[in-house]
Formats: C-alpha cells, structure tokens, sequence
C-alpha cells in the first residue's frame, strides 16, 4: 500500500477526481486518463468506493456493507481495509488528512 | 447498389418514440455488422428489453464489446478531466462522443466513442497542438508543409502514448461544406456539459445539430446507423430550439446537407421531427418538377457521399429517396419508412434476464426525457432551474476540486454560459521581450566594455523585467492552468529588486559596510579591473567556497560593470530563479496543492525575498538548491535525462560553494527515492527498467556528496560523536559577532530535534532580539508559527502522503536535516540568514491541501455481497 503509515478503520479518504462508469455490478474508474489504466471496482467495490467519496471512515463503511450483506462486522472490516489500501495503491484514493 | 442494412436501422432507431419495433429473431448473422457499426448498447438494450432475441453466445459476445467499449469510453472521459484546463484555455468545445454519451443518450453505455473530437478555431490549431504537446500528444503524422492545417483542411491526428487519439478540427465538415460555418461563433456560445460529475465544453445543442448532420451526410455518407440515431437524439433534446438550429443550418450555407441528414434520420429512424426541422427535411423532397427541386438537392447529397462516404459509396441514397428516384411523401407526419421484416430464425434462451414489458424498460432507460432529475444525465430543463437560458447552468454538477484550488485561467466557476465569451486567443510568445532583455543585458555589458559601468544599475532591472515578461508568456503558452504565474513573476521580481536595494541599503547604512558582500566587492573590482584593464588580478588558491564567491561576483562586475548596487539585483535575481525553480518542482511533484499560497511563499515571504538577494552565498544556494529541488521532482518521476542535467548543474554550484549543503540535499532526495512510491509515466515496466539506474546515481551521489562535506566540515570519521562534535565547534565559531545567544550543548537525539526545528525555523523570539532586522525576522517566525497551526491539518497530510508523493518525503527529510544540523548555530544573524534556504521545503508542506471537499452525508445502500475488487479492467 501507499502512505506513511498503514490505514486504520478510523481513516477516511479522499478520492482522486475521476471519470467513472457503471458496468452492470461494476464500477470503472480512470483518475488519469491515457496516463494511467482504466481500474475496474468488483463485488463490493463500487458500493465502498461510494462510501468513501460520500466520505465514511473505513469503519462506518464496513458497518454499512455488514448491514447489506448480513455479515459480521469483524468480519467485514479486513475487506474493507483491504479494498481501501488497494484504492490508495491504485492512486485512486488518499487517505484524508 | 448496396443499401445500409434494415436491420441495422432497425436497431439504431430502437426505443426512439414512434419507431417500429425490431424483428425479434435472427440476429445471429448480424451480430457482426451489429457490433462492428458500434450498436452493441443499443442491441443489448433492446435485448434486455426483450424485444430481441439472443442465445448464451451471442450475449457473450455482446457482453465483451459492451466491456471493451465502456473501459475506452471511460478512458476517455479520464483523459476529457485531465484535459480540462487546456480546452478552457484554447476555448475549444468537445464534438460528438462524450457528450453525446452523457447529455444527450439516456444511458452512455448506448454510445460508443473510440477517440477525442476537439473543436477549435483555424488559427489557434497550431497552438492547440503546441498546448497538446505538453499533455504528451503528438502528430500522428508530420504535418505535409507549413500551413496545411489550413481552416477547411482534414481534422489533425494527434496522438497519445497511452494510447489516446485526438482529432484537432477547425470547422465541422471537411472542404466546401465548411466554407460558411463559423466556428468562432461556435466556441463563443459554447455550453458545459455534464460528464459524470464533472462538466465538458460543448456546442450549444443547435449548433451540434447541424455537426450531426453534417457528419451524417459529409463525414459518414449516410452509410453509418449511429450517426443517424446522434441526428435523432439531438433533434429530440430538451433544450434543443429547433428553430434555431434550422436558422443557423441556413446561415451556414448548409441548409442543404442538413436537411438531407434530417430526412435521413426521419426515413431511416421512422423519427417524427420538430416542426422547423420537420420543415428543412421537407425541401429536400420537393419533386424534381418544382423549382429549387430535389434535382439539385440530389446532385448536392450525392456529390457530399461521393466527398465523404466510406468508400464512396452511396448506399442510403436510394433507400432515402425511393426506389426509382421518387422521393417519399413531402407529408413530415406520414413519412415514417416502415421498418422490413427479418425472416424469423429459431433462437436459443436469452442471456440476459427479461424485463417485464418493453414499456417499463425504456421508460427507466430514458429517465431524463421523462422523468426530470437533477442527477440524471442532465437534459432535463428543470436541472438548470429553468428552461431558457438554463442550458449551461443546468448541468447540475459540482465541479471537481482543482488540485490546485486556481482552476483553468479565466473559466467561470459554475461553466455558465458566460464562458462562451470567454475564449482567448493564444498567448503571445514572449519572444520579442526575451530578445529585448538580453539586448539590454549586451548593452550593458557593451558600456562596461567601454567604460561605463554604473548603466548596469539601470539597464539589469529593466533587462530582468522584461525577461520576467517573456517568462511569463512562455508559462501561459505552455501551461495555460498557470498563467497567473507568469504574473506573478513579474511582480516577484520587482519585489526582489527592492529587496536587493534594501539589504544594500542595509548593509551599508545599518552596518556600516561590515558585510559579506564588501569583501566580495572588494574581490570583485580588483578581478574586473584586472581582466579588463590588465594586470595582475588577486591570487586565488582555488575557486571554491568564499574564492568562488569572489571570483563569480569579478565576473559579474567584468561583464556588467563594477557597480555592487548592480551585482546585488544579479545575484537577487539569481536568487528568484531559484525560487521558482522550487516552485516548479513542487507543483509538478505534488499533486494537491495550493499552488497559489506556495507560490506567494516562495517568492514573496520577507525572509525569502529578503536575505538571498546581495553578492554572496545565500543567493547562489537559493538558486543551487531550488536547481537540486527540481532535479529531484524530475528524478521522482523518472525523468532521469532532464533530472540529470539540473542535478548536475545544481549540485555543482552546491558543492562548489557549500559541500555540506549538496549532502542534505542530496540524503534527502535519496531517501524520498528510496523510501517513497516513486512511479513513472511509462507504467510499471519503465519503472523496472529506470528504478534501478536511479538508485545506482542516488547511491553514487550520497556517497560523493556525504565525503565531500565530511571534507569539508574536516570531520575524519563519520560518526555519530564526530558529527556532534563537529557541530559543537560550529557552535563555538558562531557565538560571535553581537547576535550570538545562549545554545547549550548540541545532540543528534532524535528527542532534540523538536528544539532544534524551533530554533531553526522560528526563532529568535520577539523578546530574543537586539536589532530591527531581527524583529522584523521574529514578526515573520511569529506569523509562520501561526500559519503551521492553522494548517495543521495540512502538515498531517503532508506526513500521511510522504510515501505516496515522495517530494513531500523529501521535503521532509530537507526540514529534519536543517535543523538538526544548523541548530547549531549559535548567532541569530547568521540564523535567519540560513533558514531561508529551507523555508520552501517547509512552505511545501504547508501548502499540501488537506482534504477534498467531495462529501456527502450518507452513501447509497446496495446489496452486495462478496468483497470488494480492484484490477485493471
């Protein structure tokens, strides 16, 4: 991942100014135009990317998802850590200051 | 002849008000020609609608192009938001594609784009492919000779390494059909439109018209489906006037050609027109018998498909006009050509789940037309809060937030239609400044030549305006985002001049000439004189350190006169170029930030203008260090051959001068470019390649840079007590000269570095001081201590980003070094003299925006179930 220090659930993140495109369930996403590749968001992805532009900590978002899906929520939120490191890593995120 | 295949026009009219419906069955031997005339979303849809039928293979297929097209399409729109503040500048609209997609389809996935269309006036091309040029764009292919990129000439190809075309037009068709078109009218009415949650410039909707119909006739020769479906979809668009698009069509000189596109659209679709274009479509089928008849406009359609059809063909003509040559009914209401019949072929079970009726299908994929939203695709008259005038304010749509909070020169911040207005013409050159600045600079070095030596004090600060002048043209050329730097520049310079006058003001009335620069001036006279005159210049043992400094002001008094008032506005200005060059790599380097308050750091903060502009080292180090700071941007985005140069030139002047100075600036990029995520243009593959080149020079460097101080500092064993040591006699040397105060011992404990980053930067205090200068310094600490507690939240992003953004690591890493290296310094004179050379790499990370203003309170539910996924589509 990007960034000093590794994400925690009290972390939110600012998106990077993107085109983006439903595709059915998915979500493309291109913060770069020819510069950098189309990513393509899957499963939960587009639902989370949503949470964070809508600007939830990773936490509230993990709460959220955990509603939608019947999930624990521990069980949840390594996911939604990991999603949200890979979006940070895939530069199309930060994480908020 | 052959005809466009019905079915396909079957197909590009489906969901349409009043089409026919498409056959049901037999598809699969169309399927090619279906995906190949970029229909595939329209297919899809009605499939999904179940108005036809497809087995598990043909969705499959469908599903791929569907795939591919949506990952270009938004490909694009990426590139469209990075482009952004080129196409304000250039006043440039956007044709077809995107905003097609997005403003007038119901749903973008119906319309396919493979390329970007630009739209901008004959005489700004070439500059357009200048400003392209610094996107990364180039010439598909070399223009055949000057001037070919005449106003009525071929579109210019311009190309992306990643991957996107560009096609540059000056007019909206090619040749004679271009004559009358005006396309500075075109771009001064333009509207933005919305593309997601960002907004794209475009023509208004009558003028895109009369582009689709063009490209229907003109461009595409009737032969291509999607063309005809862009001629219904905008004829149909909310906010279309119909009556004015019919009048500009005539005012044009394309009257004819439009009209064939519109009866085109009419027939092929089975489109009902509005009244006024229902009225142009009609005088293209008067008879033949009556005056001004068909005959003419035939000759006119046909000789436009000859012109611009694929192939040259003209395989619409005849199903348009009647077989025969008859021309269909002149009753617009009765005009629908009824939609043939395909043979019905057995079929396998759908892929892709039924919706109930077809009714309800259409009516959720045209939301806009029906059910007016603000965040729809924005055609609805209602978003815009009326239905006049409301055009460009209704798109509904935040902008996104500029990174660097300017956005694009002279945009208006909502894109109302005032912005059409607003397009400039290209920004001049700068040239003829640049050639008279450096007219000025020969001049005076001619009157030194010849004796006069005091015109310097003159002619350098005009020579350094009108430079500054032509800079600023050259930045507005090639970064039209940054025009209001350039401005900026000029006034930095007259506010450095003043500066400069100032400190020798200082210097010589404050005290008394007991200053650096008397020495170098002193230096410096015997050198010129010498050089000039002959004799025997002063012997210097070698050009390093102080010698240097003396031997480089002898060289500035040779050329320009040995006048110091002169020499101090040569090295303040020397100095300025090293701000900007601090500017330059941060701006470039780091993506969210205040551009605007860096800028006024850099250059304007007292201590920056102040201390870096008489004859002495501190103005040579602003102007080595700021060379070193754009080195490393460049380095940290692999762009290792420029990076070299400035590297190359910076670190000399560094070592040349203060060796210890070029091993920090040196550790510290080493470790942003060791220890941050350093990335490259070329992807993942040039990284490989250019990473491990880079470490080797970084490890090179260090390894010189960090001997060469030791050498310096004559520390013979690099270590921790050696360096403490070191720092100690420095703290002895420097508790002289009046403005020593109370140090202590020094330590290279981390847990000191607090203290030391205090007194570093921020003091002396206000009850520290002794001397007007240093209240003034201690005011200006006062102020900076305030600004880093009011952008707290800014120095925390800068910590959190340091990886991500390796200049800020590098910044950083500057900051921590100064200070616990020159805490040692034990006079507060020499103190606010050093600091200013690492102010901007603490202005950096001020300046870092905090966070984005996208938020909204809750985020839609959806119910899903499975981890979220990213990867490369």
């Amino acid at each position: 991942m990007e960034g000093w220090r590794a994400l925690e659930l009290t972390d939110r993140l600012d998106m990077v100014p993107s085109a983006t495109r439903r595709l059915g369930p998915d979500l493309l996403v291109s913060a770069g135009g020819a510069t950098s590749p189309v990513e393509r968001l899957t499963g939960s992805g587009p639902e989370l990317y949503d949470a964070f532009a809508a600007g939830l900590t990773l936490a509230e978002a993990a709460v959220s998802l955990a509603q939608h899906t019947g999930a624990a929520v521990t069980t949840v939120e390594p996911h939604v850590l990991e999603f949200a490191e890979a979006l940070v890593s895939a530069g199309l995120a930060v994480p908020a200051a | 002849m052959t005809q466009i295949d019905a079915a396909l026009l079957a197909i590009a009219s489906a969901g349409l008000p009043g089409a026919a419906p498409p056959p049901r069955d037999g598809w699969h031997d169309h399927l090619d020609a279906v995906l190949d005339q970029g229909l595939a979303g329209l297919f899809a849809a009605s499939a999904s609608a179940g108005m036809v039928r497809i087995d598990a293979d043909m969705a499959s297929r469908l599903q791929e192009q569907l795939d591919a097209e949506a990952v270009r399409a938004v490909q694009l729109e990426g590139e469209l938001l990075r482009l952004a503040p080129a196409l304000e500048h250039l006043g440039g609209v956007v044709l077809k594609g995107a905003v097609l997609a997005h403003a007038a389809y119901p749903d973008p996935l119906l319309r396919p784009f493979t390329d970007i269309d630009l739209l901008v006036p004959g005489d700004r091309i070439e500059h357009a492919v200048s400003i392209l040029g610094t996107y990364g764009y180039q010439r598909a292919r070399p223009e055949p000779a000057p001037g070919y990129d005449t106003p009525l000439g071929p579109a210019v190809a311009l190309r992306h390494p990643g991957g996107v075309v560009i096609e540059l037009h000056c007019t909206l068709a090619s040749g004679a059909a271009g004559e009358g078109i005006d396309v500075y009218e075109i771009v001064a009415g333009r509207r933005h439109v919305p593309l997601g949650p960002h907004t794209v410039a475009a023509p208004s909707w009558e003028a895109h018209l009369v582009e689709c119909a063009l490209q229907a006739v003109v461009g595409d020769g009737l032969a291509w489906p999607l063309s005809l479906r862009d001629i219904a979809e905008v004829a149909h668009h909310p906010w279309l006037d119909a009556g004015a698009a019919a009048e500009l069509a005539v005012r044009w000189q394309v009257a004819e050609p439009v009209a064939f596109g519109l009866r085109a659209a009419r027939d092929g679709l089975g489109l009902e027109l509005p009244d006024a274009l229902a009225g142009l479509a009609y005088h293209a089928d008067v008879p033949p018998s009556e005056p001004n008849g068909s005959a003419r406009l035939r000759r006119r359609a046909t000789l436009a498909l000859e012109v611009g059809g694929p192939n040259g063909d003209n395989r619409l003509l005849p199903a348009l006009l009647g077989h025969n040559g008859q021309p269909p009914s002149a009753d617009p209401a009765s005009s629908g050509r009824p939609l043939p019949v395909l043979s019905l072929q057995p079929a396998g079970a759908l892929g892709r789940p039924a919706v109930p009726s077809r009714q309800e299908t259409w009516s959720r994929a045209r939301p806009a037309r029906q059910r007016a939203s603000p965040r729809s695709n924005g055609r609805s008259p209602t978003a815009s809060g009326g239905a006049t005038g409301g055009h460009a304010h209704g798109n509904g749509q935040r902008q996104s937030a500029d990174d660097d909070g300017t956005g694009p020169p002279d945009a208006p911040p909502d894109g109302s239609p005032a912005s059409g207005a607003g397009t400039s013409a290209p920004p001049r050159n700068g040239l003829a400044f640049g050639i008279a600045g450096a007219a000025l600079l020969a001049l005076t070095a001619l009157g030194s030549r010849y004796g006069n030596i005091t015109m310097g004090m003159v002619l350098v600060p005009a020579a350094g305006l009108l430079l500054a002048v032509a800079a600023s043209r050259r930045i507005a050329r090639v970064r039209p985002d940054e025009a209001w730097v350039g401005r900026w520049l000029v006034l930095a310079v007259v506010a450095k001049l003043a500066a400069s006058y100032y400190r020798y003001h200082t210097a010589f009335n404050t005290y008394g000439g007991v200053a650096d620069a008397t020495g170098y001036d002193t230096y410096g006279r015997r050198l010129a004189r010498a050089w000039l005159n002959g004799g025997h210049p002063p012997a210097l043992e070698n050009l390093r350190e102080t010698n240097f400094i003396r031997w480089f002001t002898g060289v500035v008094y040779y050329v320009f006169g040995t006048d110091m008032v002169m020499g101090f506005f040569i090295f303040g200005l020397l100095a300025l170029v090293g701000s900007y060059f601090w500017y330059r790599a941060t701006a470039d380097a780091v993506p969210r930030l205040d551009k605007r308050l860096y800028l006024a750091l850099v250059l304007f903060a007292p201590s920056v203008a102040f201390w870096p502009s008489s004859i002495g080292k501190e103005s040579l180090m602003q102007l080595g260090i700021g060379t070193t700071a754009l080195a490393t941007s460049l380095l940290l985005r692999h762009r290792l051959a420029t990076a070299t140069v400035f590297a190359l030139s910076g670190g000399w002047l560094l070592w040349v001068v203060r060796p210890h100075l070029l091993a920090l600036v040196t550790l510290a990029a080493a470790c942003a470019y060791v220890g941050g995520k350093v990335r490259g243009k070329g992807g993942a593959m040039r990284s490989m390649m250019t990473r491990p080149v880079g470490l080797l020079a970084v490890v090179l460097m260090v390894s010189f840079a960090v001997s060469q101080a030791t050498k310096f500092l004559g520390i013979e064993e690099l270590s921790l007590s050696s360096i403490e040591a070191e720092l100690n006699e420095n703290t002895e040397r420097t508790s002289l000269g009046g403005s020593e105060f109370e140090h202590g011992s020094n330590s290279l404990n981390p847990l000191r570095l607090p203290q030391g980053a205090v007194t570093v930067l921020l003091r002396p205090f206000p009850w520290e001081t002794d001397s007007s200068l240093q209240l003034v310094s201690s005011i200006e600490s006062l102020l900076l201590a305030g600004l880093i507690v009011v952008r707290f939240r800014s120095v925390r992003a800068a910590l959190t980003r340091a990886r991500s953004t390796p200049f800020l690591l590098y910044c950083w890493i500057l900051v921590i070094l100064y200070a616990a290296t020159f805490s040692s310094i034990a006079n507060f004179g020499l103190l606010v003299r050093q600091r200013s050379l690492v102010l901007p790499a603490l202005y950096a990370i001020i300046a870092v925006r905090a966070s984005s203003s996208n938020r909204a309170p809750d985020a839609p539910p959806r119910d899903l179930a499975t981890a979220g996924g990213v990867r490369v589509a």
